[in-house]
């Protein structure tokens, strides 16, 4: 590798102690995949490796296996997946395994449906996950205005995960993009119109 | 009553052999030189026995010369039935009529700067399979050595990647070539016998070596050969410095593989040949979903009196394009007599 | 008068990226391209955080903007940014391999709105390159970037994957080696290095996680930026606002880990070609950048 050797390790939390499955090798949640759109492509795979080999994540952090991931959940080793951690959430959504897939599988959104399963499983464990956090911000700025600000984003960011704001990161903020549009968020136009049916879709995510 | 055979490869010449020896008029039109891929690539060994060019492919040519009409550097640019005849008009104007037809084109190789992500159309060293055939021929410019096309030296690391182009759904054909995992083992044990300290690192998603094959095949590159296989299907291709990076899980261990070597050979698709869509259009022929001809009884088509043999049908051996050969002119012969083929209901 | 719908997206609208929202009107005007902004400069379309199609308010975002976007009467749209690129193609493509989706959506949509499934949507660098053309670029530029040498890094989600954005397919940039920022920049007058020399011209910069996982976006740049560095290039170019986040707004974090080996000039290609075209520092933002790209041109003299 170009920069440096050592290898980065998952940063976040690993989960303590839970089970996803009291049988070991359950198969119904694969169905639970299924059911989820971009799931049901999770009986495509089969096992080249190419996913993995152009892996943007899987090239630094050698435990994320796409493939292994995959293929993890559709035979049933739930528990085997949620002892990976927090590894499996990094996916960077670069794409490569879309374009290289053969089978036109699409793994990014298999992977994204076991995602979408586990949170359901375990809300409470997940929900400090630093991509939910971000996701639910995300998605409250959405339904509130139409728009995301990436500043405020951050600030909310920074603070649910309990990072402090130095000055520096407030100035950077103010230089950046004005005072004036730091304390308040443009709306999207005609956004109360459409507000409604995009806060009960992001209620509905993935139900 | 004469015959005309379209295509002088392996299942052409048999064909043509066959027929003359059996005494029918038969023609047999080549638009290069007879003799077909095998002779276009020059190739010296052939999978799965190991036989010679000169054993197999020279013997059919020589018959194929004595005994029947033999027309090369003719291509059969149309064709058309007229009541029970089919006319055949060459590239010259000349028309052919004949009582039966067979098909023998054999194939079109996938050309390699397709594949966007293995790069042929950047790197001279990223060559397809049968550059490397011709390379590895004891009368090739090289005497039998593989070498990289941009700076001459030999290749000592030479990466093999299989199914480029085949099996897949977005890039390429989706069915499976059915030759390149035996002639792949083959070029390792050529390799190796000609360059002792050349390494072969073969890339691949199943090893297809069929019936005898697996044991003079695979295990001899494998075990006497020194051959690498890595299961893993190759992603992509990278340049570092003069040598070429090639990326593949190993799926086995579950880890990320980048090799650097000095030549890449793509084991390229088979694409059904050029003169099928034309002729299925012009005869109503009946095609498979993956644009071969379709077949019942493995040689008749759903046209009386049109018969074919070969990689014409899909992709295969070429002694079974031999095989196949002889049975076309088996099955034309009865036609002949008979009035009709056997199975032309498809 | 080429006359297009422009969709701005929320960063360059109102977020980190209006240095490449002046450029890119800058840009545009030189070039006789009219870009109606979308509405208002229209809503998020969701990019990132709501990407995954299991979910039905990233589809839902999409088709808003694409509805919006049909009821004037252009039929074309170009967008600057990769993220938004990405889910309005998206869109597109999930609706004409599945037709009930679309019609789904049209169910959902408000205030009349209805899309079509016709809306033709471009990158900008596409419709600079393609529609455009690199002959007009090299024929406004009144100060040629000679001496510039550069890499360009043209992210993922401009080019993968084919099944959306047909990278490969009919005249649109090749998704294993990129040529259409290069060539436009090249008919500017800068140097531009190829794959051999550069080869994480299509790598990840880990933009999506530059808040989430800061180590993981950290790396990634370093090795873009410590490559582009290593093959002698003075600037990389970019086409993409979260590509910018990464790479310039967060380069002194990742300098701070990496050290000065990363530290690298970062501009939007429309910074570049604005300034070709004789445009000023200040009107293409080039002071907002972060990672100096002032100083060396001020160095070149251009």
């Amino acid at each position: 590798m170009v920069v440096n050797v050592e290898e980065l390790k998952a940063e976040w939390l690993p989960p303590k102690d839970f089970t996803l499955s009291e049988e070991g090798h359950d198969l119904s949640l694969a169905d639970e995949v299924r059911k989820i759109l971009g799931g049901e492509r999770i009986d495509l795979c089969f096992r080249c490796g190419t996913c993995t080999a152009g892996c943007t994540t899987g090239d630094r952090l050698t435990e994320y296996n796409p493939r292994v991931i995959i293929n993890m959940a559709k035979e049933g080793m739930w528990n085997e997946l949620a002892e990976l951690g927090d590894v499996i959430w990094q996916c960077v959504s670069c794409n490569k395994c879309v374009q290289h897939c053969p089978k036109d599988a699409r793994p990014a959104d298999i992977v994204r449906a076991v995602w979408t399963v586990i949170r359901h499983r375990l809300p409470q464990e997940t929900e400090h996950n630093p991509r939910l956090v971000l996701e639910g911000l995300y998605m409250g700025q959405i339904a509130e205005k139409g728009r995301v600000d990436e500043t405020k984003l951050a600030r909310d960011f920074y603070g649910k995960m309990g990072r402090r704001l130095t000055l520096d990161d407030m100035m950077f903020g103010i230089k950046k993009v004005g005072l004036t549009r730091l304390i308040r968020t443009s709306k999207a136009p005609n956004w109360d119109k459409v507000k409604p049916t995009v806060k009960k879709l992001i209620e509905e995510r993935g139900k | 009553m004469s015959v005309v055979v379209i295509g002088g490869g392996p299942a052409g010449l048999a064909a043509a052999a066959s027929l003359a020896s059996a005494g029918e008029e038969t023609y047999l039109v080549e638009k290069d030189e007879l003799g077909g891929f095998p002779k276009k690539h020059n190739f010296h060994l052939l999978a799965p026995r190991l036989e010679t060019y000169e054993d197999v492919i020279q013997p059919l040519i020589n018959e194929a010369k004595s005994k029947a009409r033999v027309l090369e550097h003719a291509e059969a640019i149309g064709i058309e039935k007229k009541g029970d005849k089919f006319n055949i008009r060459l590239g010259d104007g000349k028309v052919l009529t004949a009582d039966a037809v067979i098909l023998a084109s054999g194939f079109e190789p996938l050309q390699p700067e397709t594949l966007l992500e293995y790069k042929a159309y950047l790197y001279p060293d990223v060559i397809p399979s049968w550059k490397l055939e011709e390379m590895l021929s004891p009368n090739s410019p090289t005497n039998g050595i593989a070498t990289r096309p941009s700076d001459g030296k030999r290749a000592d690391e030479i990466a093999i990647v299989f199914c480029a182009g085949s099996r897949s759904r977005t890039l390429g054909v989706p069915y499976c070539s059915f030759v390149c995992c035996g002639y792949s083992c083959k070029q390792a044990i050529e390799i190796k016998r000609s360059n002792p300290e050349a390494r072969v690192h073969l890339f691949y998603m199943d090893i297809r070596t069929i019936g005898e094959e697996e044991n003079t095949l695979y295990w001899v590159a494998q075990e006497e050969c020194g051959a690498h296989f890595v299961r893993g299907r190759v992603a992509g291709l990278e340049k570092r410095g003069d040598k070429l990076i090639v990326t593949a899980e190993d799926t086995l261990l579950n880890r990320r593989v980048e090799l650097p070597v000095d030549l890449v050979s793509l084991d390229v698709a088979v694409l059904p040949s050029k003169t099928i869509k034309d002729f299925a259009q012009k005869l109503n022929l009946e095609l498979t979903e993956n644009g071969f001809v379709k077949t019942s009884r493995v040689v008749d088509t759903n046209i009386p009196g049109f018969f074919v043999a070969g990689m014409t049908s899909g992709p295969k051996l070429i002694e079974m394009c031999i095989a196949e050969g002889s049975a076309a002119a088996a099955s034309v012969a009865n036609y002949l007599k008979e009035g009709k083929g056997h199975g032309s209901k498809c | 008068m080429m006359e297009l719908i422009y969709y701005p997206g929320c960063s360059l609208k109102t977020g980190l990226a209006q240095n490449y929202d002046k450029s890119v009107r800058v840009v545009a005007e030189a070039l006789g391209v009219e870009l109606h902004e979308l509405d208002g400069g229209g809503s998020c379309c969701g990019a990132n955080e709501a990407f995954s199609i299991g979910e039905d308010v990233s589809l839902y975002l999409a088709t808003h903007i694409l509805a919006t976007a049909e009821r004037t009467d252009l039929k074309e749209m170009t967008i600057p940014c990769s993220g938004c690129f990405m889910a309005l193609v998206r869109a597109n493509a999930l609706f004409a391999e599945d037709p009930s989706k679309l019609v789904k959506m049209n169910g959902l949509l408000t205030d009349g709105l209805k899309y079509s499934g016709d809306m033709v949507v471009e990158h900008l660098i596409e419709t600079l390159h393609n529609r455009v053309g690199v002959d007009r670029v090299r024929e406004r530029v009144k100060r040629p970037l000679s001496g510039l040498e550069l890499a360009t890094s043209y992210g993922c989600m401009y080019l993968r994957p084919a099944i959306y954005t047909h990278s490969g397919e009919n005249g649109k940039d090749n998704p294993e080696n990129p040529l259409f920022m290069d060539e436009l920049l090249g008919a500017a007058g800068a140097e531009v290095l190829g794959i051999d020399k550069f080869p994480a011209k299509t790598d990840c910069c880990g933009g999506t996680f530059a808040l989430a996982n800061e180590t993981l976006s950290y790396r990634m740049c370093s090795e873009i930026l410590l490559k582009a560095k290593e093959a002698g290039a003075d600037m990389l170019a970019i086409g993409c606002p979260l590509c910018g986040a990464a790479l310039d707004l967060r380069q002194p974090a990742i300098a701070k880990q990496y050290g000065d080996r990363v530290s690298l000039p970062v501009v939007y290609f429309t910074q570049l070609l604005g300034l070709a075209f004789g445009h000023s520092v200040d009107e293409l933002g080039l002071k907002f950048n972060v990672s100096s790209p002032v100083d060396l041109l001020r160095g070149k003299s251009l």
